[in-house]
């Protein structure tokens, strides 16, 4: 093949790559035509016979076997120019096609540009992949309107998440509530059920004593008349207590109790408490022993802890057998809280009386050691106060053991 | 710093707001890359190619532990972390950090930095030459990650390749 025929064959690839897109670096030629030296000859010559075998030789062969040695260079940078071109199609095409994994070719720069597409797309699909896991902060800036769009796409969907979020939230804070309001339902239902039964009742007595002593007034002396007014006297004054009862827990639970923060010797307020107890203590053959330090100064309301304490500790004494023993001790837990136990050895709770005891739903009214009887809003009353104050109630109790019924209480700090 | 066995920490970097008032704390990326491959040219005169590439990766590695001690968040985790390093390259000029892949349980990474403060513009000649990144990337990943890495730059402008292109991989224990 002479000059003339190469650089024919290939102005017809440059032709073929700009009109077609397509290149072709070798020629068919019949095996014949290959010389034991690897040169061809082209089916041109003379002396050639046609053979049915044929094979492709690169059309480098041929410019190899050129004399001239400047057109042999420049139709090699051709071959070199035709070959990046072709490996740029097979790179664009593939690309074009969502193909990531293809390599880049090395050593062109003609598909520059692309180069850089093809590694942004790379990273594009790596946030793509975080995104997919929950990672909101990714943000692209590489690729025009398109990165635009993309951002604007992820912003939504961490609008949607935040939404979701509240709407989770909401979700959670009304289900509280509609705890707290059947809580309020059963308060309610149970105070309905007091002002029905507990407080009624009492008035039986009182209007059949009082009538009684209405209808025969003048036939009784003083000592037949003297019990009947006792009884009258004794009644009112438990229901009156009931009544102030119920109205400081319904205060208590519309969150109105005023609190009023002073330093407390408690073991003075407990011995006040003591004394006030002391006929139905006597009664009883109980011993009571105030083992709070006197220097133990609470910082707390003085009135608030004066029921509490009131209430702890009738609850103690209705319980205990005559002649046990309630202890009422304390121990710091911190230096800013102190713990108060009322102990008893009385007829202690089982299991279920205990899991109700803060109930109100639940509250099960229990007979006292004497008869005793009480509507069970005193322990209620007692915890409401000792919340309101930062403290917290606990019990532990055995049936036939007694119970000890502890709270805890701010330590008054000077500083 | 002119004694032997001098090692760098970042407080040597100065105040450079005291330091240059008027000019401010930016300079010419010409500048940088003059006091690079000048400084290449003599390790390389002195030392021959291969323990000049090893100096620069050393240098890098160095300089990758303090940066990434003194102004990256360590206990962040390693997404967030990727993140703020990209912002922290961005902004400091040095590129455009990219990930094509990471595997976090075998702890293989594919990077490409693009418009490589060391390369983007250069001649082609080929060969790569961001050894320098090579080391600062080990450096900032051991300093995270608490292991040593190693860094292959497989891909760069001066290779023809337009990004650079970084191999991340533990180094065995």
């Amino acid at each position: 093949m002479n000059i003339d025929q190469v650089a024919t064959h290939l102005i017809k690839q440059l032709h073929n790559v700009i009109y077609f897109w397509d290149v072709e670096l070798e020629l068919t030629v019949d095996s014949s035509d290959i010389r034991g030296n690897g040169d061809v000859q082209v089916a041109s010559d003379t002396n050639s016979q046609s053979s049915t075998h044929q094979q492709k030789v690169p059309l480098v062969t041929y410019i190899d076997q050129l004399n001239d040695p400047i057109y042999r260079e420049l139709f090699l940078k051709i071959i070199d120019l035709l070959t990046i071109i072709k490996e740029s199609d097979h790179f664009i095409d593939n690309l074009s096609r969502g193909n990531l994994t293809v390599k880049p070719p090395k050593n062109n720069l003609i598909v520059s540009s692309f180069k850089q597409l093809h590694a942004n797309l790379n990273h594009l699909v790596w946030q793509v992949q975080r995104i997919s896991e929950g990672d909101l902060t990714q943000k692209i800036d590489f690729l025009g309107d398109f990165s635009l769009y993309f951002n604007k796409l992820i912003s939504s969907l961490k609008e949607r998440e935040r939404f979701q979020r509240e709407l989770l939230e909401s979700k959670e804070r009304l289900h509280q509530l509609n705890i707290e309001l059947e809580e309020a339902n059963k308060t309610k239902d149970k105070f309905i059920s007091l002002l029905g039964h507990d407080l009624r009742n009492p008035f039986n007595a009182l209007m059949g004593f009082s009538q009684a002593l209405l209808d025969n007034y003048d036939n009784y002396d003083k000592e037949a008349i003297r019990p009947y007014i006792e009884i009258i006297n004794n009644t009112s004054r438990k229901t009156y207590n009931l009544l102030e009862e119920l109205l400081e827990w319904a205060t208590a639970k519309e969150g109105q109790i005023r609190v009023d923060f002073q330093p407390v010797f408690l073991s003075v307020n407990l011995n006040d408490c003591i004394n006030l107890y002391s006929e139905t203590i006597e009664d009883k053959n109980l011993t009571v022993v105030n083992k709070i330090p006197t220097e133990l100064c609470c910082y707390c309301d003085e009135n608030l802890m004066k029921t509490i304490c009131r209430n702890f500790l009738t609850n103690a004494i209705k319980f205990s057998h005559p002649g046990d023993t309630i202890t009422i001790s304390s121990k710091n837990l911190t230096h800013k809280m102190a713990e108060i136990t009322f102990s008893d050895n009385g007829v202690g709770m089982d299991a279920e009386t205990l899991d109700s005891l803060f109930k109100i739903d639940r509250t099960l009214t229990r007979v006292g050691t004497k008869g005793e009887r009480g509507a069970g809003f005193g322990l209620l009353l007692a915890k409401e106060m000792v919340e309101n104050q930062g403290g917290t109630i606990s019990v532990q109790s055995k049936e036939g053991e007694g119970s000890h019924f502890s709270f805890t209480i701010p330590l008054y700090d000077p500083v | 710093m002119r004694e032997d066995g001098y090692i760098f920490k970042w407080a040597d970097i100065g105040d450079i707001e005291i330091g240059r008032p008027n000019l401010g704390p930016t300079t010419n990326v010409a500048v940088y890359r003059l006091m690079q491959y000048t400084m290449r040219s003599i390790l390389n005169q002195k030392y021959g190619a291969e323990e000049a590439s090893q100096l620069l990766y050393n240098s890098g590695y160095l300089a990758g532990k303090e940066l990434c001690k003194n102004l990256l968040d360590k206990s962040l985790d390693f997404y967030p972390f990727v993140s703020q390093l990209q912002a922290l390259l961005k902004d400091l000029r040095i590129g455009i950090l990219r990930i094509e892949h990471s595997d976090l349980e075998k702890m293989h990474f594919t990077l490409t930095v693009a418009e490589d403060l060391d390369c983007s513009g250069l001649p082609i000649t080929e060969e790569t030459v961001c050894e320098y990144d090579e080391g600062f990337i080990s450096g900032i990943f051991e300093e995270y990650t608490g292991r040593a890495f190693s860094v292959q730059e497989t891909d760069c402008w001066s290779s023809g390749e337009i990004v650079c292109r970084f191999e991340v991989t533990p180094q065995a224990e």
